[in-house]
Order: C-alpha cells, then structure tokens, then sequence
C-alpha cells in the first residue's frame, strides 16, 4: 500500500478496504489505479479548510462509503430499460450505463454508424490518464482508482454526426451503492457533434462520475447535461481539453440535487480555442448544488464566455466557484464569466467566488456575479394583464434559466433542454 | 498596443532604490530585548505602567498566539518570518514625555520636516488655516507629541495615545478595546494584542462634529523593529470624524514587519471616514528587503444609520495583507471601501474588504482599482455576505485591474454569500491593459504616448481619489506618481 491516510473518517476506511479488495480483480493497469489511489490517499475526502471545497464539506457529508456497485444482473437491467423509456432523450444515440457498468443490451448499435468507434476501455489509456491529471482533485484521483473500465467515444477526422449521441447514466435495482464511470469523448480534427449526457441516478449512496472530452483542431461539440433528481452524494467531474481552434458549447440543466458537486476543469490548449459554458440549477428543499469551474487560457487568442444561473427555494443551496486562469503566454485572451443567482426563498443562500487569475497583460477578462430575488414590478405587470402569480413567475424563472442554454447550437438540445425545464416548472416545485 | 515601450522602461527604470523617503535617522532608543516570551510582554505593559487587566489581557493574547499558525491562504510569497528574531519594544529616548515641541528631540522634528508633516502648529496655522490638521505622531511605537490637543478638548474630543488613554479614560478603553477585532481573530491580531506598542485613540462626543481631520503619521525607524499600532476610534451618536493615516519609512535593508489593527466603532448616526496613505519601502529591485505589511483594520457599525467609510492608497511594502472591514449590525448602517493598490517592482498585494451585513436595510459599496507593473502581484479578495437577518441588504462591488507589462499579475478572488432573499448583491471586475481605442482617441487630440497613459491612469483611479480628503488627494497623486512615474508623466 501507498500514502497512508491521515485520521481516515469512516467512509475513508471503507474505501481503502473496497480498494483492496477490487485491486486483484479489476480491469487495467494495477499500477495505475494504484497511483490514483495513493494521490486521493494523500488530499483525503476534502473538507471545508480545502479552499476549492470550502462550500461542499464531502468530508462530512459523505460519513461511509457504500459498498461498490455489482455489474448489472437481470432485474436491475429490466428496471433500468423501464427507466430509460422516461428518461431517453428521442432521436439519440444512445449508450447506457447501469451503476456505471455499460450496458450494451440497453444501448444502440453503434457499428452501423460511420465514423464512430465505440471501444470499453478495460484500462486507464495513457491520454486518459494525462488528460485526467490536468486536474487536479481527489475525486477525480478516487474515480480513477475505482472505476470498472469505462467507454471511449472516438469520433474521426471530418465526420459530422447528424444524430446526437446520449450518454444515459442509470441506476440499478439495489440503490445505496458507491458508483464510479468514467467516459472519454474524442473529436478528431474538423470532426462535429452533439452529446446528451443524462444522469438519473437517483437513489441514495455515492456517485463518482467522470466525463472527458478531447476536442482535435477545429473540431465542434454541442454538449448538454441533463442531471436529474440525484437523491445522493453525486460527484460528477468534466475534464476538457481543446485544441487550436475548437469549440465546445457545454451547458447543464441540474435538476434536484441532493448533493451535488459538479465540477469543470477546462484547458484551452489550442490558440484561438473557443468555449462557452453554461448551466442553470434549479434547486428546492434542502438540495445543494456546487458548480465549480477552472478554465485554464494556455494558448493565446482564446475566448471563454461562462454563464451560470441558480434558482433557489426553500433551503436550497446553490454553490458557484469559477476561476479563469490566464498565464503569461495567452495574450489576447477574451473570457467573461457571469453568475447570477434567483433567491426565492429567504432560507435559500447562494455563496458566489468568481475568481480571475492573470497573468498576462493584453486580455480582456472580467466576471460578473449578482443575486436578488425575482422583480415585483414585472410580477406586477403580468398580473395586471390577468396572468395568475404562479404562472407569472413560471414565466419569469423559465426566462431566466432558459438562457443558459441559448449557448448550444443545436436546437434539438435545446428544445430539449427547455422542455425538461418547463416540465420541471409545471410541478409547482418553484411556485 | 502594450502600454507603451517607454513607459514599461521607465517604470522599470524606476528604480525603488529611488524610494524618496529612504533616509534614516539615528536617534537613542530604548529597546526591550530581541524575542518574544512572557517577559516580554510584562515588560511593554510595565514600560508603559498599564494597569493589571491590560496586563493580563495581553498575555491571555500572546498565550492564545502560541497556539495558532500563521496563515498561508493569501496570494503572498515571503521568506518564513523568525518571530524570536525581532525586537518588540522600542521608544524614542526621553527621560519624560515632551511637555513642548520645544521639548522634542530636534532630530525628530527634521524627520517629519523632511516628510513635510506640518507639526508645528505655528505652521499649520499659517500655512492652511482653513482646513486645521491634528497630527498625532507616531515615531516608532510611542506617540510623541499631540497638537491641537486644546481645540479638540474644547469639542470634547478626545484624541490621544492609546497608552495614555488606558489612564485618563480607563473606562472607555476597557469598554472598547478587542470589540470588534477580537484577541482571538487572526494570527497577526492576536500577536499585535499582546504586544501592542502605541497608537491612537479617539472619543468623539454624542453630536459632535469633530472640528478638523485627525491624522497620524507612522514612520518605522529602528531596525528591526516591528511596529504593532492599534488604533481605537469610537463615534458617538450622531457624530462624525475623519481621520488620516499616512504611512512612510526609511529605507531597510532586512524584511520589517508590522502587524497592526485598527478598530473603529461607529454608534447610531455616527459616521467615520478613515483615510490612509501607505507608502512603506517595498524592498529594492530584486526585491530584497520591503516591509512586510499584515494588517487587520475593522468597523463595526453598532449603532442604527451609522455609517464607515474606508478610502486607502496602497503603493508601498513588500507584501501587502490588509482588509478593511465593515460589520453591518445597526439597522440601515453603510459601509464603503474604496481603494487603489499600486504595484511594482517585485511588490505582493492581496487586499480588500469584508462587508458583513448583519442588520436589515444595510447597504455597502466597494470600488477598487489595482495596479500592476513590473514583477508585482496584485489581488483582490473581499467577501460580500448577508445574514438570515439582513432584509434588503444591497451591495455594490466594482474592481478593476490594469497591467502594465506582462511579468505581473493581478486577480480577483471575491467572495459573495447571500442567505437572504431581499439581498441584492451586484459584483463586476474587469482586468485589462489600457484600451487601445482610448490611447487612440487621447492621442490624436495631440497628447503624447506618455501624456495619454497619464490622463488614463488618473481617469481610471479618479473614483478614489475622489473619496480623499483635500490634504491626502494631494499626497496620494504625489505618490501614484512616483509609484509609476513614466506613465503619468
């Protein structure tokens, strides 16, 4: 064994102990999972004196570890394909996962579809690991430790996807398990797509995910996270790296969180890289959702735009860290980063840190963040035209978290995003 | 465009070694023994003949100091500081406190003169009779002569040194004294509470107008000498003061630390401006040297409709730890926090404000501008946060960045925390060079590369410095010039 850890908390014990246990059996480079293991041994479950985990206290929140998940036997595949006729976007290519195993039965034929390779990954493949590395985090370290394998995505030269492809995350008939997976997404050069990534795991125990995304020169993607009701500990990781003259417009819908933390890390490694990042939380009872992001300018001439929005009821809280880091070779770096925060109730709290960190001299940087409640005098407004309160601040709170998605250009990711708020809406949860 | 070559190799030129105010002066000191311990501390309280409980109060704080770390969270790089290697105490030598300015060591006298600090009041009243300065100077740790001491009596303002406040007016230290910066609040505040040296104490009246702007000149003089002020300012109902602090020290070769605090007390309807300019030696061109600055300045708002008002200039010290603070408790109280940070050379600043609104109704405004050029660093991190409690909270937060070639840095690290749904917070922050469009415009309407940077730079901390009382709004463009001289001509 590696780093001891210090003073482990009960969830940290449980995890060195599966650790040990899956080290023999799992797929991959022994070597490698051991080293992820021994970083996240090091950094530990992060506690609030972590500056970057100040506002999510996993240390606490997460107090054991669940038993790891088991591959998929019948009745969770049956339960699963139930489930994916709710949740499955229409017209997408889909590739499914049960508690982080890939599910093939459940998932479309990919083989047909020219110019997508679609490989399980039994071992953590080197560009897997560097990208990975890019960020540092224990989570993402304890996801590379524990993960069963995972999918490549790869996506060749020139090829434009007409259908997008959705990435279903499910649950399997035993919930209160710990779930890691992790997917790569390559985009060789020129290459144009559209990703759905849809997360309904709602079901207690822990949730460790990781998505990477590899974007080749002047390749473009579309790509919308749709994370539903996670009635868990949920860590889900988002690593990006983009080459010259890419372009990534990612946004997310989070939608119930019982803790949630979903973190970004961005590198813009390519000049003239273009990036444009969005999500809208809405949030109600007692959920937590920390949005935490690091766009990191390496090459010049880069742009960056960040809009996030929070809605907030109840005892709701919404948790923004953005951080956009310009060292001194990217000149002519244009990044701006918004939060905005909608308080509907007065136990409802948003804690905002926008950080810049620049390094060079001819950029154009600057962040914005504001929060408040929503504006009597447009309530009024509608009101005095005969539209009823509820409906009034529908309308108010639809426009806006809806422009978090005005980013993507794909419209059938954002109808689809915009019907699943307006579904979300009509249940009255932010009435 | 970069800023213009000329103005980058002129900053660069700019030598700090050329720091104007580096002479020092060669005065017999008394000093208590290098280190820190108990006796130590027994010995600054019984130099100044404190009574017990500030005794003890001060060793309650360097007991609860023995147990903390010094914290690493800011954006600073410094070489450990061996806190056994300084000296605590040290006062300037006179048998007794000067009756007269007569009295005082004439070679103190030249220091200020040199420093153009109107002491004599012959002087101050003929010079700018309107507008009266008091100056309480500091030289070193002990407080050595207060003018106006007479007119401020007869308002029934009280404006002293905090070692000769603990006697004449126990009661009001006693009440105040760690109310509002706890002994316990922060490593370099707890350090500061057991070893405190001097500082300025202030009692304005209820519905008293103080009838002119206090002001305190610190100067850092012995070597190695680290300078522990704590300033107290406490405002009655209804009354008002304005006080300046203005900071300048010679030039030293070893990293001087100064740990200060200031706590200011406003109560209903009271209302405090507390104006400085920090111009300490920020070590030389490798930057080598500088002092270390860890400051912990608040306010507290206690009183219903009071208001606290900070307005600072930062050009100098090798590493800047400073956050002036508002604590929002009276109902519908204001805090502002304006600021320019200027850095050079090889200069580390991380400053800002906490605007804590705890009471409904509160509002707060935070403007503030960092420049940087050379190797520096410039960060701002404040914290914007409402209470449960704080209806209708607003806050409006403006900070802006300029960078002057392309080895500095400058960041933004704001934190914004609304538990309250009536709260309205706003934050922007932008980071730039100076926009080409703007030289542009400036420069074909005849101006010169250098003569447009100057008219920029000044536009751009104008906000500030308007916030400047008249005597300091004089100074600090003085020294915003000399900081960056080659760009605003």
């Amino acid at each position: 064994m590696g780093a001891p850890l210090k003073n482990p908390t009960q969830a940290e014990q449980d995890f060195l102990r599966e650790f040990a246990l899956l080290l023999d059996k799992a797929p991959g480079d022994a070597a490698e999972r051991q080293a992820a293991f021994d970083r996240f041994a090091r950094a530990g479950l992060p506690s609030r004196r972590v500056e970057s985990w100040h506002y999510s206290d996993l240390r606490v929140k997460l107090r054991q570890a669940s038993p790891l998940a088991e591959p998929p036997d019948h009745v969770s595949l049956d339960y699963a394909r139930a489930e994916l006729e709710k949740v499955a976007a229409p017209g997408a290519l889909k590739l499914v996962s049960i508690d982080g195993f890939f599910a093939p039965d459940l998932s479309d034929d990919f083989s047909r579809v020219a110019g997508v390779e679609i490989r399980p990954l039994a071992a953590l493949s080197n560009d897997r690991a560097t990208l990975a590395l890019q960020a540092d985090d224990p989570l993402l370290d304890l996801n590379g430790a524990f993960s069963p394998g995972g999918l490549t995505i790869e996506i060749a030269a020139g090829i434009s996807l007409e259908k997008p492809i959705e990435i279903v995350a499910l649950c399997g008939a035993n919930g209160g398990r710990s779930r890691f997976s992790r997917v790569h997404v390559v985009l060789g050069e020129g290459a144009r797509a559209s990703l759905i990534e849809t997360r309904a795991e709602g079901f207690g125990g822990f949730g460790d995910s990781a998505l990477l995304l590899s974007l080749g020169k002047a390749a473009e993607l579309d790509y919308a996270c749709r994370s539903r009701d996670s009635a868990t500990v949920d860590v889900q990781t988002c690593v990006v790296s983009l080459e010259a003259g890419a372009r990534l417009c990612a946004t997310a819908l989070v939608a119930g969180a019982a803790f949630l933390r979903r973190q970004l890390f961005v590198t813009c490694a390519g000049e003239k890289a273009e990036l444009h990042l969005s999500a809208a939380s809405m949030l109600t009872g007692q959920e937590h959702a920390d949005i935490t992001l690091v766009v990191t300018h390496q090459a010049p001439a880069c742009l960056s735009r960040e809009t996030f929005k929070f809605v907030l009821a109840e005892q709701a809280e919404g948790v923004f860290q953005g951080k956009i880091v310009v060292p001194p070779q990217a000149q002519k770096t244009d990044g701006k980063m918004v939060c905005r925060g909608l308080l509907l109730s007065d136990d409802a709290s948003l804690q905002a840190k926008p950080e810049l960190e620049i390094f060079a001299d001819d950029v154009a940087c600057g962040h914005g963040a504001a929060c408040g409640k929503l504006d009597a005098n447009q309530l009024f407004y509608m009101e005095s035209r005969g539209i009823p309160r509820p409906e009034a601040q529908a309308i108010l709170i639809q426009a806006f978290a809806a422009e978090a998605f005005d980013i993507l250009r794909d419209e059938s990711l954002r109808d689809l995003l915009n019907a699943d708020l307006a579904a979300l809406l009509q249940t009255g949860a932010f009435a | 465009m970069a800023a213009v070559q000329e103005t980058v190799d002129k900053v660069k030129t700019l030598d700090v070694e050329a720091y104007k105010y580096g002479f020092s002066t060669d005065i017999a000191s008394d000093k208590a023994p290098k280190g820190l311990n108990e006796d130590i501390v027994r010995f600054i309280s019984a130099k100044k003949n404190e009574p017990d409980w500030l005794t003890q109060w001060r060793l309650d704080a360097f007991r609860r100091w023995l147990t903390m770390v010094e914290p690493t969270w800011a954006r600073v790089h410094h070489s450990p500081i061996d806190y056994q290697d300084l000296y605590y105490y040290s006062a300037p030598k006179t048998a007794e406190g000067p009756r007269s300015l007569e009295d005082v060591d004439p070679e103190l006298l030249r220091v200020y003169e040199k420093l153009g600090i109107p002491l004599r009041e012959q002087e101050v009243l003929a010079g700018v009779q309107e507008r009266r300065v008091a100056v309480d100077a500091v030289f070193d740790s002990v407080s050595v002569v207060t003018t106006f001491k007479e007119e401020l009596g007869r308002a029934g303002v009280i404006f002293c040194p905090i070692s000769e406040a603990v006697h004449t007016h126990p009661e009001l230290v006693k009440k105040y004294l760690g109310s509002v910066v706890p002994v316990t609040d922060n490593f370099f505040a707890t350090l500061n509470s057991a070893v405190f040296s001097d500082g300025s104490f202030v009692y304005v009246p209820p519905g008293v107008r103080c009838p002119m702007e206090l002001s305190t000149y610190f100067r850092i003089n012995e070597k190695n000498t680290g300078q522990f002020e704590r300033t107290l300012i406490i405002a009655d109902k209804g009354s008002y003061v304005s006080y300046l602090e203005g900071c300048t020290a010679p030039q030293r070769d070893e990293n001087q630390l100064h740990a200060a605090v200031v706590e200011l007390i406003a109560l209903e309807d009271a209302e405090i401006k507390y104006s400085t300019v920090q111009n300490w030696y920020p070590g030389d061109a490798e930057g080598k040297g500088g002092i270390f600055n860890f400051v912990t300045k608040r306010g507290d708002c206690r009183g219903d409709r009071s208001k606290i008002s900070w307005t600072q200039v930062e050009t100098g010290s090798a590493i800047t730890w400073k956050y002036p603070s508002c604590i929002l408790r009276g109902e519908s109280s204001r805090g502002e926090f304006y600021s320019i940070a200027i850095s050079n050379g090889y200069q580390q600043v991380d400053s800002g404000t906490k605007m804590l609104h705890l009471g409904a109704n509160t509002s707060s405004r935070v403007i503030s501008k960092g420049i940087a050029a050379g190797h520096s660093q410039n960060t701002y991190r404040g914290q914007i946060s409402a209470h449960r409690k704080a209806a209708n909270a607003r806050n409006f937060t403006q900070c802006d960045s300029l960078l002057i070639g392309n080895k500095c840095g400058a960041h933004t690290v704001p934190y914004i925390e609304a538990k309250n749904a009536t709260a309205t917070f706003e934050h922007e922050a932008t980071t730039s060079k100076i926009s080409d469009d703007q030289l542009f415009y400036v420069m074909q309407r005849g101006l010169s590369a250098e003569e447009a940077t100057a008219l920029i730079v000044n536009g751009f901390v104008r906000d500030v410095l308007q916030q400047l009382p008249m005597e300091f709004a004089v100074e600090a463009q003085k020294l915003i010039a000399i900081s960056l001289e080659g760009s605003v001509g």
